[in-house]
């Protein structure tokens, strides 16, 4: 099975404020930047707890019926109509071992501590990372700590006329 | 009026140097290295923190021995705690950063290369004078290090300029502070 991330941060790395709100993105997300190409390729999505509830705040749930795995170990909130969530618990290869038994060929991992798990685990493939033409000086951080150097492979990068920058990196196994 | 440019190289998570310092990890390569006559030449001045400037200027990378100032400019270290220079080439500023920098700006000359670290850059971007921030990612995580923007604490809108990248997997962005 592939994982992905597809995520968008400010030049100094945040993926939002401290508080967790987004309000420097560019407003509906920026002009069009591969999000539903990506999207299309994707057989599910993995997030962490935190973004499963941030999501819920959003006014649409916006993975259609995309199956969502939330990982959590407490009892989820509900999800909205039409919203197709499970709740999945356990270290990233376990997450992905159960995932690859269910038939899910590539999954969207999504989530600033949830990526940073998976990347540990060496269970990320593929980066998309949409920069944002702003810092905004504080946050939470894109990637964290790891044991070791984590090398990547550039795949390519793409600029857009508002000045999101998009760089697609392979990560190298 | 001379521009400021925060310019150097980081980690894709935006370290400039490991933890000791290091920068073992950086790639260069042929294709970035024929730039650097061009980018040279643009600049005949040069901040420094004064960390940055321990682990990367004292010495030499050839000969060991100690440089006079960095690549022929003007070189002026910032440190509240150096009392003396290390060397003719270079001057020591002890106080009010901002305000020598202003007056920098309104001198004749070519750009000002602010070479880092990051604790003096983002001083200088809460003060609003660095007028371009030039970056070459390299493709690797690092997981810990110096950081790039330390603790800014405020909001910096920026223009993307130019975008480049190259066949060793380094990606060149330049950017326009707004102010």
């Amino acid at each position: 099975m592939k994982a992905s991330v597809f995520i968008a941060t400010s030049l100094d790395g945040f993926i939002a404020r401290a508080n967790g709100a987004i309000d420097w993105l560019p407003p509906g997300g920026g002009e069009p930047h591969g999000y539903d190409e990506f999207i299309a390729t994707v057989d599910a999505l993995v997030i962490g707890r935190k973004t499963f509830e941030t999501v819920l705040t959003f006014d649409t749930w916006p993975y259609g019926a995309k199956p969502v795995f939330a990982l959590s170990t407490h009892t989820l909130a509900p999800a909205p109509p039409g919203a197709v969530v499970e709740r999945m618990s356990g270290d990233p290869a376990e997450i992905v071992s159960q995932l690859s038994a269910r038939g899910i060929r590539h999954v969207y991992v999504d989530g600033g501590i949830t990526i940073q798990r998976f990347l540990q685990a060496g269970l990320i493939q593929r980066l998309i990372i949409t920069r944002v033409p702003v810092l905004i000086g504080e946050g939470i951080p894109l990637f964290g700590a790891t044991h070791r150097d984590i090398e990547l492979k550039h795949i390519a990068t793409r600029h857009y006329a508002s000045g999101l920058v998009q760089s697609e990196y392979a990560v190298a196994g | 009026m001379r521009k400021v440019v925060y310019s150097l190289t980081n980690s894709l998570d935006n370290f400039i140097a490991r933890t000791d310092g290091g920068y073992d990890w950086i790639l260069m390569g042929d294709e970035v290295m024929s730039e650097f006559p061009k980018i040279y030449a643009s600049f005949d001045t040069i901040l420094i923190g004064r960390k940055t400037y321990d682990q990367t200027l004292l010495q030499s990378p050839e000969t060991g021995q100690e440089t006079a100032g960095f690549m022929e400019m003007k070189t002026y270290v910032f440190s509240r705690t150096m009392k003396e220079s290390p060397n003719a080439g270079v001057k020591i500023i002890s106080d009010n950063a901002g305000e020598f920098v202003r007056s920098l700006k309104n001198e004749s000359g070519k750009d000002i290369w602010l070479f880092g670290g990051g604790i003096l850059a983002a001083s200088l971007l809460r003060e609003r004078l660095v007028d371009e921030i030039s970056v070459a990612i390299q493709p690797i995580l690092l997981g810990s290090g110096i950081p790039l923007f330390p603790d800014i604490g405020m909001q910096v809108d920026l223009q993307m300029l130019e975008c480049k990248t190259y066949k060793n997997g380094i990606v060149g962005l330049k950017y326009l502070v707004k102010h």
